[in-house]
C-alpha cells in the first residue's frame, strides 16, 4: 500500500464527496469540516503531487467574474484513489477498534 | 460580492513570478479565494492571506533574467557535460594538466596571502593616514643615518608648540619578570601615553584604562590575562614585576582583545608612561638628542605634515644651536613603518617585513603560476586535435565561433575549478608549514576575510581565462572541411606551443640558477674565515646584572674543571673619530681578560694587552687593520690617536689585530679600537672549555642562578651565534629552493606531456621511417633534436634572467660569491638532464613501437 500524506489523505476525501472541484472549494471545505484555514498554495503542491502519483486528474474548467475571467483548474480522485483511501480508513478502524477501553491516563480528571 | 480587490503589488508579483504554465490557475485561484475570504473574514485578513499566498506561489526561478539565462544555461550544461567527458577520457593528461595548474594556483595564493598580510600593515586601523612616526635623517660628515627614534624632550616640545599635532603617543619599550606560582615569565612590554590605546583602537574585554596616568597602571591583553589564569577576574589585581632589582606592584586597570598582527605596536602588557616620568633619571627626560623611544603623532588634518616637518625642524634648531650635524626630522606615515627598513624596528615597534622577502614571495608565485598555464595552453593545443571533428561537426550543426569559443573557455574555468579545489586543499595543507616558515600565524580561519578570498577568486578566474583563451582561439578558427577529412594541422598552434615551452624553461632556469647561487652564498658566508677561532667557544650575550656580578660569575666559572679561558666584552658600541685630518665613525670594545688569546685572533703588530704593565690597562689600545688603513697609519704602533669615549682620551695604540669578523660577514669591517679601561660595563662573557664534550649545561646553570636569579639562563655556541646572522638567507635560499624544484617539476611535466603527444600524431612517419630502414640511433636524432633546441634556447635566456637578478641581489654583499663557470655549467647540467631525460623517455616508446600496429589501417 503506498503511503498517504495526512494533507494528501483529507484533500481526497473532500475529493472524492464532491464532483469536480477546484483549489477554492477544497479550501472551502476544509474550512467547514475542520475549522481551520488551507492555504490556496498548499493545496496547489498537494494537488500537482497526487496528479504525478496519479491519484488525480485535472482539466481546465470555465472562466468566472470573480477569477477575473481567469478559466479554473478542476481535479477530481481517480478510482485508484478510491481503492488506495477506503483501504487506509478500513485498516485505521481496524486500528482504532483496538482502542475501546481507554486507560486512565487518557481521560481528564 | 464585495467591491474590494487584492492589493495591486501582490497580483503583480505573482504575475512575474509565477511559472508561467500555472499562471492561470494560481492567479484565478487566489482571486476567487480572496473573494471568499473576504465575505467569511472581513476584508483585512484577506487581503493579508492574499499577499502570503501570493509570495508562497511565486519561485524565484521564473524572474525573466533567469529565464534568458536558462535557455544560456542550457547550452553550458552541454559544454561541462563535454567538457568532463574530454577530461575523463584523458585521464592522463587531464590530471597532469590539473595537478599543475593546482600548484600554481596554491602557490600563487600564498604567495598573495603573504604580500596582502605583509603590505597592509596597520591600515585597518581608522587614523592610519594621520598618524606618523618621529624619525631622523642625520648627516655628519659623509655618514648618512636613518634614525627611527626620538627623545622625551622632543615629543614634549613637539606635543606643546605644534598646534597640528592633536595627539602624542610616546612608546618607550621594556620588559620585565613575572613570577606565576613556580615559574618566571619574561614578558616585554611598552610604557606608553593614553592616546595610543585610542589609536590602537584597543578593544576592552575587561575593565577599562581609565585615565592610565598613575605609575602602577597597566592593561594586560586577553592571552597574558590566559597565561596567568585571571580571565574574567583581571581588573583591579596585583601584577607583580620585576625589572632589574625587585618585584614591584601594578594594578591590572583592564583586558584588551587581542591586538591584530599585522599591527606595528603589538604587546602584550601595556603600562603607563607615567611610570617612566617617575622613574627615569632626569637626563634622560629633559636631554634634547637622547633617542632612546619612538613617538607617534597623530595630526588633525594628513595635509600638515610639511609644515609639521619643518616646525620640528625650527624646534630642533631652537634647542640645539650649534649643532654640527645636519639633522631633519620627517614624519614617516604609521602604514610605512612595517616594511621600511631603514629607521629600523626597534624600541617597542615589532619586527618589520621585508620587501625583499614579499618581491621573492609574488616573483616565485607567479613563475609558478605562468608555467602551469603555459602547461594548461599546451596541453590543450595539442589534445585538440582530436577533437577537431568534433568542432567541426558542432559547427555544421549550426554553433558559430563564438559559441565553441565560450565552449572551450568553459572548459578551461571548468579545470581551472576543479585545480583551484585541489589547490584550496593544497594550501590548508600546508598553511602550518609555512605560517611558521614565514614565522606568521596563519591559520585556515585566516583564509576567510574578503580581500583573500576576492584576490583568489581574481587569481583563479584569470588563470582559466589566461590558460583556455589561446586553445579557444585556434580550435574555434578550424576549417569545416578539413577537420572534418581529418587533415587539419595547427601551424601557428606549433609555433606558439614551442614558443611557450621556451619561456617555461626560461624562467626554471632562472630559478634554479638562482637558487644554485643562493645556496653558494649562504655557503660562502657561513663557511667565511672571520679569523676567529669558534672552537669549544661558549657565550653568553647581554647578561641583564652589575658589572660587579658579572665578575662573580666569571671568577666562578674559573673554578670549574672544563673551563680553560673565561673573557668579558661591553659589546661593539659606535663613536666618531674627530681630528683635523679625518673623521670617521669608529666602533669600540672593552675587553677584561685576554680575550685576544680566547678568540686565537692574531696580533699583527706590536703586542697584546700585557697585565703587568699598568698603562695598559687605561691608555693602551688594540686597534685593528682597518684602523690603521682608515687612518692611514705608517707605523701604528705607539701612535697617539685622536680617540675619545667618556674618560679615555688620546690613547696610545700597543698592539694591531688581524681584521677579525666581529659582526657577521654581510658587513664590512669597521674601523675598531680595544681598550681595557673601565668606560662601558661588561655585558656579554666568552668562556672557554677544554672540550665541546665536557660541557656540563646543568653545572653552568647552577652557577648563573647563584648570580643572576631570577633571571633565566641562556647560552649559546658562538659558532651557532654566528650561523644565526644568516637565517634570512638561509630562508630565503629555501624559498627559491621550494619555487626551483616546483618549476622544474612543472616544467618537465609540460614538456612531457608536449612530446608525447606531438608524437602521437607522428606514429605514422616513424613507422615508414622505420619500414624503410632508419636505425634507432637515427630516430633518437631526428625527434630529440628540435626539443633539445627550445630547452637550449630557454637555457641561454633563463642564464641571462638570472645573472641579472643574481648579481642585483649579491651587489648587498661586500663578501660574495660569482656568478661563474661553476654555477653555470650546474644549472645547464641539472636543466639539460632534466629535460633530456624526459624527452627520450617519450622517444623511446615511440620507437619501440611495432611499425605495423600503425600502418596497417592503410
Amino acid at each position: 500500500m503506498e503511503l498517504v500524506g495526512s494533507l494528501e489523505e483529507i484533500v481526497l476525501m473532500i475529493l472524492l464527496r464532491n464532483d469536480k472541484i477546484n483549489s477554492v472549494e477544497i479550501a472551502k471545505e476544509y474550512y467547514n469540516a475542520i475549522g481551520k484555514n488551507l492555504s490556496v498554495p498548499s493545496i496547489h503542491v498537494t494537488l500537482k503531487r497526487m496528479q504525478k502519483k496519479g491519484w488525480v486528474k485535472s482539466e481546465f474548467g470555465s472562466p468566472t467574474a470573480e477569477r477575473g475571467g481567469r478559466r479554473k483548474r478542476i481535479y477530481w480522485a481517480t478510482p485508484k484513489a478510491y481503492e488506495l483511501l477506503s483501504e487506509l480508513t478500513k485498516a485505521k478502524s481496524e486500528l482504532w477498534k483496538g482502542i475501546t477501553k481507554p486507560s486512565l491516563q487518557y481521560v481528564h480528571i | 460580492m464585495s467591491i474590494s480587490s487584492p492589493p495591486k503589488w501582490a497580483n503583480w508579483l505573482i504575475e512575474k513570478l509565477c511559472p508561467e504554465s500555472r499562471l492561470e490557475e494560481v492567479q484565478g485561484d487566489l482571486h476567487e479565494a480572496y473573494h471568499w475570504r473576504v465575505s467569511e473574514f472581513g476584508t483585512t485578513k484577506a487581503k493579508w492571506l492574499f499577499v502570503a499566498e501570493a509570495v508562497k506561489s511565486s519561485r524565484i526561478s521564473s524572474l525573466t533574467p533567469f529565464k534568458r539565462i536558462n535557455q544560456q544555461l542550457m547550452m553550458f550544461k552541454n559544454y561541462f557535460k563535454t567538457g568532463w567527458r574530454f577530461l575523463k577520457k584523458n585521464k592522463l593528461y587531464s590530471s597532469l594538466n590539473i595537478l599543475g595548474l593546482a600548484m600554481g594556483i596554491s602557490f600563487c595564493w600564498l604567495a598573495y596571502l603573504y604580500a596582502d598580510d605583509e603590505m597592509n600593515y596597520d591600515q585597518y586601523l581608522e587614523h592610519h593616514e594621520e598618524t606618523y612616526r618621529i624619525v631622523i635623517d642625520f648627516k655628519r660628515g659623509d655618514d648618512l643615518h636613518y634614525i627611527g627614534g626620538s627623545s622625551n624632550a622632543m615629543s614634549v616640545q613637539f606635543r606643546d608648540k605644534i598646534p597640528e599635532i592633536d595627539q602624542v603617543a610616546r612608546i618607550k619599550s621594556d620588559f620585565g619578570l613575572i613570577q606565576k606560582e613556580d615559574e618566571v615569565i619574561e614578558q616585554s612590554l611598552i610604557m606608553t601615553d593614553r592616546s595610543l590605546i585610542s589609536l590602537l583602537e584597543l578593544n576592552f574585554l575587561e575593565g577599562a584604562p581609565g585615565a592610565f596616568d598613575q605609575p602602577n597602571d597597566v592593561i594586560i591583553s586577553e592571552t597574558l590575562a590566559g597565561t596567568l589564569n585571571l580571565r574574567g577576574k583581571a581588573v583591579g589585581e596585583i601584577l607583580s614585576l620585576n625589572r632589574g632589582d625587585d618585584f614591584e606592584d601594578f594594578i591590572i586597570r583592564g583586558v584588551y582583545q587581542e591586538i591584530p598582527a599585522n599591527t606595528s605596536v603589538r604587546r602584550h602588557l601595556i603600562m603607563s608612561y607615567s611610570n617612566y616620568l617617575a622613574n627615569a633619571p632626569e637626563r634622560r627626560l629633559t636631554t634634547w638628542f637622547d633617542l632612546n623611544m619612538n613617538t607617534l603623532v597623530k595630526l588633525h588634518d594628513k595635509k600638515a605634515v610639511a609644515s609639521v616637518e619643518e616646525k620640528m625642524n625650527d624646534l630642533h634648531h631652537e634647542n640645539e644651536p650649534d649643532s654640527e650635524a645636519e639633522v631633519q626630522f620627517k614624519l614617516q606615515p604609521m602604514s610605512q613603518i612595517h616594511l621600511n627598513q631603514d629607521y629600523g624596528h626597534y624600541n617597542g615597534i615589532a619586527r618589520g617585513g621585508s620587501v625583499e622577502m614579499i618581491r621573492l614571495f609574488a616573483g616565485i608565485g607567479i613563475f609558478c603560476l605562468i608555467i602551469s598555464m603555459i602547461n594548461y595552453s599546451n596541453f590543450n593545443i595539442s589534445l585538440y586535435i582530436n577533437r577537431s571533428r568534433e568542432v567541426a561537426l558542432r559547427k555544421v550543426i549550426g554553433a558559430e565561433r563564438k559559441g565553441i569559443f565560450s565552449q572551450l573557455i568553459t572548459e578551461s574555468f571548468l579545470s581551472s575549478f576543479i585545480a583551484g579545489l585541489l589547490a584550496l586543499v593544497v594550501l590548508i595543507l600546508i598553511l602550518p608549514l609555512f605560517s611558521s616558515f614565514v614565522d606568521k600565524s596563519y591559520t585556515p580561519g585566516f583564509l576567510i576575510n574578503y580581500r583573500f578570498i576576492l584576490g583568489a577568486l581574481v587569481i583563479l578566474i584569470s588563470t582559466a581565462i589566461i590558460s583556455g583563451f589561446y586553445p579557444a582561439l585556434i580550435l574555434s578558427r578550424f576549417s569545416i572541411v578539413k577537420s572534418l577529412k581529418g587533415e587539419q594541422k595547427i601551424r601557428s598552434g606549433k609555433w606558439i606551443t614551442q614558443t611557450l615551452l621556451g619561456v617555461q624553461f626560461i624562467l626554471a632556469t632562472g630559478l634554479v640558477a638562482g637558487m644554485l647561487t643562493m645556496r653558494e652564498q649562504v655557503k660562502f658566508l657561513s663557511s667565511f674565515d672571520t679569523k676567529i677561532n669558534f672552537d669549544n667557544v661558549i657565550y653568553h650575550d647581554y647578561i641583564p646584572a652589575e658589572e660587579g656580578q658579572v665578575k662573580k660569575f666569571m671568577l666562578d666559572l674559573e673554578q670549574l674543571p672544563e673551563v680553560e679561558q673565561v673573557a668579558a666584552i661591553s659589546g661593539y658600541n659606535g663613536t666618531r673619530i674627530v681630528s683635523d685630518e679625518t673623521q670617521f665613525d669608529v666602533r669600540h670594545l672593552r675587553i677584561n681578560k685576554d680575550l685576544m688569546n680566547l678568540l686565537d685572533i692574531q696580533i699583527v703588530d706590536g703586542r697584546n694587552f700585557n697585565d703587568e704593565i699598568t698603562t695598559d690597562q687605561t691608555q693602551g689600545v688594540l686597534v685593528n687593520e682597518a684602523f690603521v688603513k682608515r687612518m692611514g697609519l705608517e707605523n701604528p704602533v705607539g701612535e697617539v690617536i685622536p680617540f675619545k669615549y667618556n674618560k679615555l682620551e688620546d690613547p696610545k695604540i700597543i698592539g694591531v689585530v688581524e681584521d677579525y669578523h666581529f659582526e657577521s660577514a654581510r658587513n664590512v669591517i669597521d674601523p675598531l679600537v680595544i681598550y681595557k679601561s673601565e668606560q662601558y660595563p661588561l655585558q656579554s662573557v666568552y668562556v672557554k672549555v677544554n672540550k665541546a664534550a665536557t660541557f656540563n649545561k646543568e653545572r653552568f646553570e647552577q652557577l648563573w642562578i647563584k648570580n643572576f636569579d631570577p633571571f633565566p639562563f641562556e647560552y649559546s655556541f658562538l659558532e651557532e651565534e654566528y650561523l644565526s646572522a644568516y637565517e634570512s638567507e638561509n630562508q630565503m635560499m629555501h624559498l627559491v629552493g621550494i619555487g626551483c624544484v616546483v618549476s622544474i617539476f612543472l616544467a618537465g611535466m609540460g614538456l612531457l606531456g608536449i612530446v608525447g603527444l606531438q608524437l602521437n600524431q607522428r606514429f605514422k612517419e616513424i613507422s615508414i621511417r622505420k619500414v624503410l630502414g632508419a636505425s634507432s640511433v637515427n630516430l633518437y636524432q631526428v625527434f630529440t633534436k628540435k626539443y633539445v633546441f627550445i630547452v637550449a634556447i630557454g637555457l641561454a635566456g633563463g642564464l641571462t634572467l638570472g645573472y641579472y637578478l643574481i648579481e642585483d641581489w649579491l651587489g648587498n654583499y661586500p663578501f660574495r660569491v660569482d656568478f661563474g663557470v661553476g654555477i653555470i655549467s650546474v644549472t645547464i647540467f641539472v636543466t639539460l638532464s632534466i629535460a633530456l631525460i624526459t624527452i627520450i623517455s617519450q622517444v623511446f616508446k615511440v620507437v619501440r613501437a611495432n611499425p605495423v600496429k600503425f600502418l596497417r589501417d592503410e
